[in-house]
């Protein structure tokens, strides 16, 4: 009995953590130019221009901007293509 | 310089300056001096120290199609850049439309390279102070700022 109500919890856990949402975030640097990073975001995420702009303009005054948030696969993968476009971008997971 | 679209749908660059057609030539050599940017080109995918098992993966299994797309970006452009010839004598160069991710990609990888080899800060790269071309930090700069109007340029095409 004692076995099974370790497994149980084991689950329980591992249910909460695949809920918890996976962040893209996006740093500044000096060296990307603003309409670049603009181009790319509407690219890499479909942001519609504004949108775009808008994260742009956090990035560059924030120093970061939240730009997507799900699962851990897609985060990764969208990190990957901001990295090919060499921007600076790491995935984090949310709080809770 | 000019920039403008052919007739034939591709992008030129024409009556360029000497002094900017030697700095296009070299474009594919300085985007291809990794060594002291490797940290900036692939930088890591996480700023959480523990997750050492997510920065294993990404080197085993992204960074190599990363090194490859950046590869294939500079061989594009090398190859539309030999109408300049290896010391940049010519004075035109004609960017096909499929090839303006290549050359944004080249651009920047060059640009992060020189930056980082420089150790440029942000004070540096700002357009209010010009550069000391007696130095060779200055030239840096030059270089850093013509790549930079050349990818302005390209992103507007590019839209």
């Amino acid at each position: 009995m004692s076995g099974a109500a370790v497994i149980t919890g084991t689950e329980t856990r591992d249910e909460d953590a695949l809920s918890v949402p996976w962040n893209v975030v996006v740093h500044n640097d000096p060296v990307n130019l603003m309409s670049y990073v603009t181009m790319v975001f509407q690219r890499v995420l479909g942001f519609p221009r504004d949108r775009a702009t808008r994260h742009m303009l956090e990035v560059h005054h924030k120093g970061r901007s939240l730009v997507w948030s799900g699962e851990r696969e897609r985060a990764e993968a969208i990190v990957e293509q901001l990295h090919g476009y060499l921007l600076l971008a790491t995935i984090e997971q949310a709080e809770l | 310089m000019r920039f403008r679209r052919a007739a034939s749908g591709s992008w030129e660059l024409r009556d360029i300056h000497p002094l900017f057609a030697s700095l296009l030539a070299e474009l594919p050599k300085v985007a291809s001096r990794h060594k002291k940017a490797q940290a900036r080109l692939y930088p890591d995918p996480t700023g959480d120290a523990g997750d050492a098992q997510l920065r294993r993966d990404w080197k085993e299994h992204v960074r190599p199609g990363l090194e490859r797309l950046f590869a294939g970006s500079r061989d594009i452009v090398a190859r539309d850049l030999q109408s300049l010839g290896p010391h940049g004598q010519g004075n035109k160069v004609v960017i096909p439309d499929s090839h303006l991710d290549a050359w944004l990609n080249a651009l920047n990888q060059a640009r992060l390279i020189i930056v980082e080899e420089n150790q440029l800060a942000e004070s540096d790269l700002d357009h209010r102070e010009p550069p000391d071309l007696a130095t060779r930090r200055g030239l840096s700069l030059l270089k850093v700022h013509f790549y930079a109007h050349l990818q302005e340029l390209l992103v507007e095409a590019a839209g």
